[in-house]
C-alpha cells in the first residue's frame, strides 16, 4: 500500500481511479480552465493599446504594449496629506510600501495577539480563560452587522482615524478563527516541557517565549502569511479608515472608480490589476507549501 | 531541514522588508514637479489653491492664476513681501469635507460637496464680507458690481445661512453651470439631412407609422432646404429643423436608424447623466416652477395629474385628468410627483430606450458597466471615422462639460474649432407646448470656498484672489477655455465667444436665450435644506425613486421593456405617497 | 526520613507569591487585547446600538443630534413595506446563502476529497483552488468585469451572431448569472484548506477498512469522510449563515454606489448607506445602524439554532 502521507494525501495503490474521481476531476478541470482563460485574456488585454482593444477586444494582443505596465508605475497616483501636513503624490511603488506596512504590521500584531491569548487561555485554565474562550466562539458565530458607522465615529473620537497605528490598534484582537487553531496547538504541547523549564528556573514569560512559542512558531508564521495576504488584498478598511495611506489595493479601487483619462480604458485597468497582483503572487509561489500546510483546526467542538 | 532554514530566514526577511518599507515610505519628489511649478521663495505672499481638475481641465485656472499674480506683482499683502505666489493643487480629486480644515490649501474649487455639512462642521470660512464688496480686479481697480450682485436668486437662497439674529452669512460661491443634454453632431445632421422640413411634423402618426419608412417624408432632402420652426416655434433660430414634439423625436430616431446612424450614445458605468437629463426633460415639460416647487416644497402647481388608488385617473378622451391649481406644502409634497412633467419625462425616456424590435436606439455598449464617459465621447467624435464603430453616432447624452473633457480626442485645435456640435433642446410632449421655455438644471453642487483655518496673514490675498476669480474677466477666461458658463450673472464678451468652439457658442446661445430658465438643483427653503440628502444627484432619490426600488428610469426601462411610462409613474407615486411621512424630516 | 523522601513543600507564602506572580503575568498579558476588544467590539457595538436611536440634522449650519426612539426602526419596516429594494436584497442574500450551501460547500468538499485522495494533478489543483484567495478581490473584479462586458459580448456576436449579450452586468436576465458565477468561482479557496486539514485527521485505518469492506469512493466519502469532518462542516455552514446579512458579494467593487436594484444584497444595501456620503456626512449612519441591529437580532439566534441542530442531529463518527 503506497501512502502519500508525507504530502498530506492518501491513496492506496490498490484503489482504482473510480468514476467518482473522474467526475470530480472533470469539474476541477472546468474550474481551472475558467480561471486560466480569464487570466490569459487579462494578460493579453493588458498588452493591448486602446486602439487594438477597441478593434479586437477578444483576440490575442497584436500591439504588445509593454509600456502599459510602465505607465501604471508612472501615472497611477493618489494625492494624500502627509504627516508633515503637506500634500504629496503617491505612486504605485509607494503604495506597495504602504501595503507592506499595513499588511505586515497588521498581520504581525494580530498573529502575535491571537497566539498570546490562545496560549494564556489554554495554559491558565481558570474561569476567566473560559469566559475569554467562549467570547471568541460566540463572537465568531454571532454576526454583528452595520457597525461600520459606529467604528468610524469611535476612530475619529480616539484620534486614530487615518493613522497606521490606528489600523494596528484595530488589529490587536483575538476573536478570530486562528485563535481556535492556536488554542488547539498550545493545548497539545505536553506540560512536561514547561514544568522542566520551571524547575530549571525559567520565569513565566520565558515559559511562553522560550518553550511554548517556539513549538508553534511554524504555525505562527503560517498564520502570519495568511493574514498578510488577506490584509494586502484588503481595500475597504484603508478606504474607510486610512484614506491618506493608500495601499496598492486601495489605489487600484480608486482607479477603477476614477474618470482619469489615462486609465479610462480596459487595457490600462487590467495592466494595473496585474501590477498589483504580481508581488503577492510571487510571495505565494515562494511560500505556497507553508501557506497550504495542515493547520489542524479540527472544527469547533467546544 | 529545508523547512527549518526557511523558518529562520522568514522572520529576517519580514523584518528587512518592513525596514525597507519604513525607510522607503518617505515621499519621493513628484516627477511632474519642474522649475515651472511655483515655490515659496519667501519674498512673496503665498496662496494655495486646490482645483478639481476634471473635465474642465486646468488651462483656464492656470491662466487666471497667472493673470492674478501679474496684476498684484508689485502689491504688498503682508509686511516684507511683495507680490503673490500661487501654489496649485490641480488634480482630479475632491477635498474630503471632514478634512477641509486640516487641508493645507486655502482656496478650493470643488464639486459634489455637501455645503451644509461643510458649514455645520466648521470647515469653511465666512466670506460674507468679501461678497458684499465691489469685485476687485487689481490693487486699485474694481468692478461696479459685488460678487453677491452676480449671484442668481436661487444661489442667494441656497448659500445664505442665517445666524441667530437672522442675518445672512455666505460660506461659498457657486462655480459652474451645467446640465445634461442631447448633444448632437451638427455636421452629421447636415450630411444626413436629419432636419424636419418646413411644416412637416410626425404629430398624429401611429406607433407603427413612427417605426416605419413613413417618417422619411418628414425630412429635408438637402441641408439648405427650408426647415420647420423647431421646439421654440420661431423660424430662423438655432433649433430650426430639430424635433419639436415627442412624436417628431420618435420619427427622428427611426429616420436616423434607417439612415444607418446610431441615434444615441452615453456612458454606462455611472448612469447619473441619464437621470440628470430626465430631470431636465421634466422641467422642460412642466416648467421651471415645478422644479422650484420640488426644491422649496412650496408653490402653486396646476399641472398635477389626478392619481387615485394606485393609478392615474383618465378623462373620457384617454388623457390624464388634472387637479385644480394646488398649493404645495411640506405635508403634501408627495403631490409633486403627480406632475404631468414627470410623466412626460418618463415617456421621453421610453422613446429613447425602446427599440423597434430590431435595433436598439443606443450604442450597444451604452448600458455596459465598463463603458465610461471618455470612451463614449471618443466614439461619438471619432469612432466611425476610425473604424471602431460600425455606424456614425448622432447624439451624445452628457453634461455640457463633455466638449472640454474630450479635448484630447480632437486631432488639433483647428479640428476642435471647426467641428460643429450643438445642444438639441428637449422636445415638447405635444404641439400645444411648442414655444415653452427650455430649462437648464445645474445639479453638480460645484462651489468655491475657503477653509475656516486659513492663516490671518493669508486672508487678504485669498480675498483678492476669490474676488478676482469671480470678476467678469476671469469668468470670461473660464468660458473661453471650457466652453461652459459660470453659474453667475455676467456678460461673455464677443472676443471670448469668437475663441470658443462652435459647441461652446451653442452652450452660450442656449443659456442666454430669453426662452431658457435656469434651475440650481439645491434646496431652496429651510424645510428643503433639512432634507438636502434627498436631492443628491448621485442617487436621485428624490426625483425618480419608485416602489420597484430603481432610481433611474432609463436603466429601469432598459431592463423592463414591457413596463410603460404610466406604469412606472404609478410606481413612483406609490413610493412617495406611501413613504412621504418618513422621507420628510421636519 | 531519607533525604529522597524529604521533599520540601513550598511554604504558604511562597505559594501565595507564586499565585500572585502568575495572576500578575496573566493580567499583563491579556490586558491590552482585552482593552482593545472592549473598545473595538464592546464600545463600537454599543455606540452602534445608541446610533440606531438617533438622527442628525445639519441644515441649520450646526450639527443637531437628537433622540428619536424607534424612528429609525420604523423607517426600516417602512422601507420593507413600501419598497421592493429590501425584499429583492433579502431574496438575493438568501440565494447567495443557498448557493453557498448547495453548490460551494459540497463542491469544496468534493474537490478537497479529490486532493486528499491524491488523484492525478492533485497538487496542481490545490494551488489553483487556493489562488483566488491570494488575489485581491479588486483585481479579480477588474479581470472579470472587463471580460464579461467586452470579451463575452464580442464572442457571442462573432461566433454566434447574437448581439444580445452586451451590458451583461446591467441586464436583469443575464446579470444575476454572471454575478453568481463570479461569486461561486472565487469562493472555493477559503474553505478548501480547512476541509483538507480536517480530512488529514481522518485515521487511515478507517479508509482502509471501508475499502476492504468493498465501499467505493463515493460511499467512502459519504459514510466515512463526511461524518469525520462534520464539526468542520458545521463551522463553515454556521459561518455562511452568519455572513448572510453582511455579504456584499463584491457588488461594491463591481458597481460602486450604482448597483442595480435587482442585484443588491442586504450587505451591499447597508454598506451603501454608509458609503453613499462616505465619512463626510453622518446623515445615514443612524439608519444603517438600525438596519444592522435589526438583522443581527434576526440572524444571531438563527446561527445559534442552526449550530445546535447540526451538532445534535448531524452524522456521528461512530
Amino acid at each position: 500500500m503506497q501512502l502519500l502521507a508525507h504530502r498530506g494525501l492518501y491513496r492506496s495503490k490498490k484503489t482504482p481511479f473510480s468514476a467518482f474521481g473522474v467526475i470530480i476531476g472533470i469539474l476541477l478541470i472546468l474550474y481551472v480552465l475558467g480561471i486560466m482563460i480569464l487570466f490569459l485574456w487579462s494578460f493579453s488585454t493588458a498588452l493591448k493599446t486602446t486602439d487594438n482593444f477597441d478593434r479586437d477586444p477578444l483576440g490575442w494582443t497584436k500591439s504588445w504594449a509593454w509600456t502599459n505596465f510602465a505607465d501604471v508605475f508612472t501615472k497611477m497616483k493618489v494625492q494624500v496629506t502627509g504627516n508633515d501636513g503637506k500634500r504629496h503624490m503617491l505612486y504605485l511603488d509607494q503604495m506597495f510600501l504602504y501595503s507592506l506596512l499595513y499588511a505586515g504590521g497588521s498581520a504581525l500584531i494580530q498573529t502575535l495577539t491571537t497566539a498570546t491569548m490562545a496560549y494564556m487561555t489554554s495554559t491558565y485554565r481558570n474561569w476567566f480563560s473560559r469566559i475569554l474562550h467562549n467570547i471568541v466562539i460566540v463572537t465568531l458565530i454571532l454576526p454583528i452587522v452595520g457597525n461600520t458607522a459606529s467604528m468610524l465615529q469611535v476612530m475619529n473620537d480616539l484620534h486614530l482615524y487615518d493613522h497606521l497605528y490606528g489600523a494596528y490598534i484595530m488589529k490587536i484582537g483575538f476573536n478570530n478563527i486562528y485563535y481556535l487553531i492556536f488554542y488547539a496547538a498550545f493545548s497539545k504541547i505536553p506540560k512536561d516541557y514547561r514544568e522542566s523549564a520551571r524547575i530549571d528556573g525559567a520565569n513565566l514569560l520565558q515559559l511562553y517565549t522560550r518553550i511554548s512559542f517556539p513549538m508553534v512558531s511554524s504555525l505562527f508564521w503560517t498564520v502570519f502569511l495568511l493574514l498578510f495576504i488577506g490584509y494586502w488584498n484588503d481595500y475597504q478598511t484603508p478606504l474607510l479608515f486610512l484614506p491618506d495611506k493608500p495601499t496598492a489595493a486601495l489605489g487600484l479601487y480608486y482607479f477603477l472608480q476614477s474618470t482619469d483619462p489615462v486609465f479610462a480604458n480596459p487595457p490600462m485597468k487590467v495592466a494595473a490589476g496585474i501590477c498589483v497582483f504580481i508581488p503577492i503572487f510571487i510571495v505565494f509561489l515562494i511560500f505556497r507549501n507553508r501557506i497550504m500546510q495542515d493547520l489542524n483546526e479540527g472544527g469547533i467542538k467546544g | 531541514m529545508k523547512q527549518k532554514e526557511s523558518l529562520k530566514t522568514l522572520p529576517y526577511a519580514t523584518i528587512a522588508l518592513l525596514t525597507i518599507a519604513t525607510l522607503g515610505g518617505c515621499y519621493r519628489d513628484d516627477p511632474t514637479t519642474d522649475l515651472s511649478t511655483p515655490v515659496d521663495d519667501g519674498t512673496k505672499s503665498v496662496l494655495r489653491v486646490k482645483y478639481l481638475n476634471g473635465g474642465l481641465r486646468d488651462e483656464w485656472i492656470t491662466n487666471v492664476c497667472n493673470d492674478f499674480c501679474e496684476l498684484y506683482k508689485d502689491y504688498s499683502f503682508e509686511e516684507g513681501k511683495v507680490g503673490v505666489t500661487i501654489i496649485p493643487e490641480f488634480i482630479k480629486s475632491n477635498a474630503q469635507v471632514s478634512s477641509i480644515k486640516n487641508n493645507p490649501n486655502d482656496v478650493f474649487w470643488a464639486e459634489d460637496t455637501d455645503y451644509f455639512t461643510c458649514v455645520s462642521t466648521g470647515q469653511v470660512y465666512d466670506i460674507s464680507n468679501w461678497l458684499n464688496e465691489k469685485v476687485a480686479v487689481g490693487p486699485s481697480k474694481a468692478e461696479e458690481k459685488t460678487i453677491l450682485d452676480k449671484f442668481t436668486d436661487s444661489s442667494k437662497r441656497y448659500f445664505a445661512v442665517k445666524d441667530d439674529g437672522g442675518k445672512d452669512h455666505y460660506y461659498a460661491i457657486p462655480a459652474y453651470e451645467n446640465s445634461c443634454f442631447l448633444n448632437y453632431n451638427i455636421d452629421l445632421f447636415d450630411q444626413k439631412c436629419f432636419y424636419f422640413a418646413k411644416d412637416k411634423t410626425a404629430d398624429g402618426m401611429s406607433e407603427d407609422q413612427l417605426n416605419s419608412n413613413d417618417v422619411d417624408d418628414l425630412f429635408v432632402t438637402s441641408p439648405n432646404d427650408e426647415r420647420s420652426t423647431g421646439p421654440d416655434g420661431i423660424a430662423g433660430t438655432f433649433d430650426d429643423g430639430l424635433p419639436a414634439t415627442y412624436a417628431d423625436f420618435h420619427a427622428l430616431i427611426t429616420f436616423m436608424k434607417r439612415s444607418s446612424v446610431t441615434p444615441f450614445i452615453w456612458k454606462g458605468n455611472f448612469p447619473d447623466d441619464l437621470a440628470s437629463f430626465g430631470l431636465t426633460a421634466w422641467g422642460g415639460s412642466s416648467g421651471a416652477d415645478t422644479l422650484e416647487a420640488c426644491l422649496s416644497l412650496g408653490g402653486n402647481l396646476s399641472d398635477l395629474i389626478e392619481w387615485n388608488n394606485g393609478s392615474i385617473v383618465y378623462q373620457d378622451d384617454g388623457t390624464p385628468k388634472h387637479l385644480n391649481a394646488t398649493a404645495i406644502t411640506p405635508d403634501n409634497g408627495y403631490l409633486l410627483h403627480q406632475s404631468q412633467g414627470l410623466l412626460d419625462s418618463l415617456k421621453l425616456a421610453k422613446i429613447m430606450i425602446s427599440n423597434d424590435g430590431k435595433d436598439k436606439n443606443y450604442y450597444k455598449n451604452s448600458m455596459s458597466q465598463s463603458f465610461d464617459h471618455l470612451t463614449a465621447q471618443r466614439y461619438f467624435l471619432n469612432g466611425y471615422a476610425q473604424g471602431i464603430v460600425e455606424q456614425p453616432i448622432g447624439i451624445l447624452v452628457d453634461g455640457t462639460w463633455w466638449n472640454s473633457e474630450a479635448n484630447g480626442y480632437y486631432q488639433s485645435e483647428t479640428d476642435r474649432l471647426s467641428r460643429h456640435m450643438g445642444i438639441m433642446p428637449v422636445p415638447h410632449p405635444t404641439r400645444t407646448q411648442v414655444g415653452q421655455p427650455n430649462v437648464i438644471v445645474s445639479d453638480r453642487q460645484s462651489m468655491i470656498f475657503v477653509r475656516s483655518t486659513i492663516a490671518e496673514k493669508t486672508i487678504p490675498v485669498a480675498k483678492a484672489f476669490v474676488q478676482y476669480l469671480n470678476s467678469d474677466v476671469a469668468m470670461n477666461t473660464f468660458s473661453r477655455y471650457t466652453d461652459m458658463l459660470r453659474l453667475m450673472n455676467y456678460e461673455v464678451t464677443d472676443e471670448t465667444l469668437k475663441s470658443m468652439s462652435p459647441y461652446g457658442r451653442a452652450v452660450y446661445a442656449f443659456s442666454k436665450n430669453e426662452n431658457t430658465k435656469h434651475i440650481n438643483w439645491v434646496p431652496m427653503s429651510d424645510i428643503a435644506k433639512k432634507n438636502a440628502s434627498l436631492l443628491s444627484y448621485r442617487t436621485w432619490g428624490y426625483s425618480f425613486s419608485s416602489s420597484s426600488g430603481d432610481n433611474n428610469p432609463y436603466t429601469y426601462f432598459a431592463t423592463h421593456m414591457n413596463v410603460s411610462a404610466e406604469d412606472h409613474f404609478d410606481a413612483i407615486n406609490q413610493y412617495f405617497h406611501t413613504n412621504w411621512s418618513y422621507l420628510l424630516t421636519k | 526520613m531519607s533525604p529522597a523522601l524529604s521533599i520540601q513543600r513550598p511554604s504558604f507564602r511562597t505559594k501565595r507569591k507564586k499565585k500572585a506572580m502568575s495572576t500578575l503575568f496573566y493580567t499583563c498579558m491579556v490586558l491590552i487585547p482585552l482593552a482593545q476588544f472592549f473598545i473595538f467590539y464592546g464600545v463600537v457595538n454599543f455606540n452602534s446600538i445608541l446610533l440606531a436611536f438617533k438622527s442628525y440634522d445639519n441644515s441649520t449650519g450646526v450639527v443637531v443630534e437628537s433622540w428619536i426612539g424607534w424612528g429609525n426602526f420604523e423607517r426600516v419596516f417602512q422601507i420593507f413595506r413600501s419598497e421592493q429594494t429590501l425584499w429583492i436584497a433579502t431574496k438575493n442574500s438568501l440565494l447567495y446563502f443557498a448557493f453557498n450551501l448547495c453548490v460551494v460547500i459540497p463542491l469544496s468538499m468534493l474537490f478537497a476529497y479529490y486532493i486528499y485522495r491524491g488523484y492525478p494533478a492533485a497538487g496542481f489543483f490545490k494551488v489553483m483552488l487556493f489562488l483566488p484567495a491570494v488575489i485581491c478581490s479588486m483585481v479579480l473584479v477588474i479581470f472579470f468585469k472587463e471580460f464579461v462586458e467586452t470579451a463575452i459580448p464580442e464572442l457571442m456576436e462573432r461566433w454566434f451572431h447574437d448581439d444580445g449579450w452586451y451590458a451583461i452586468l446591467s441586464s436583469e436576465n443575464k446579470g444575476p448569472v454572471a454575478l453568481m458565477t463570479f461569486y461561486v468561482w472565487f469562493l472555493f479557496s477559503g474553505s478548501i484548506l480547512l476541509y483538507l486539514n480536517a480530512m488529514g485527521n481522518i485515521p487511515k485505518s478507517l479508509i482502509e477498512a471501508a475499502q476492504i469492506d468493498g465501499a467505493g469512493e463515493f460511499r467512502t466519502f459519504w459514510r466515512v469522510v463526511i461524518p469525520t469532518i462534520w464539526p468542520t462542516l458545521v463551522s463553515l455552514i454556521v459561518l455562511a449563515l452568519a455572513d448572510l446579512v453582511a455579504n456584499q458579494a463584491s457588488l461594491f467593487s463591481i458597481y460602486g454606489i450604482f448597483a442595480p436594484t435587482w442585484s443588491q444584497t442586504l450587505g451591499y444595501y447597508q454598506f451603501f448607506l454608509v458609503a453613499k456620503y462616505g465619512a463626510d456626512s453622518p446623515v445615514n449612519y443612524p439608519l444603517a445602524s438600525a438596519f444592522g441591529l435589526l438583522f443581527t437580532a434576526i440572524v444571531a439566534p438563527l446561527t445559534l439554532l442552526l449550530r445546535y441542530l447540526l451538532t445534535r442531529f448531524g452524522p456521528r463518527e461512530d
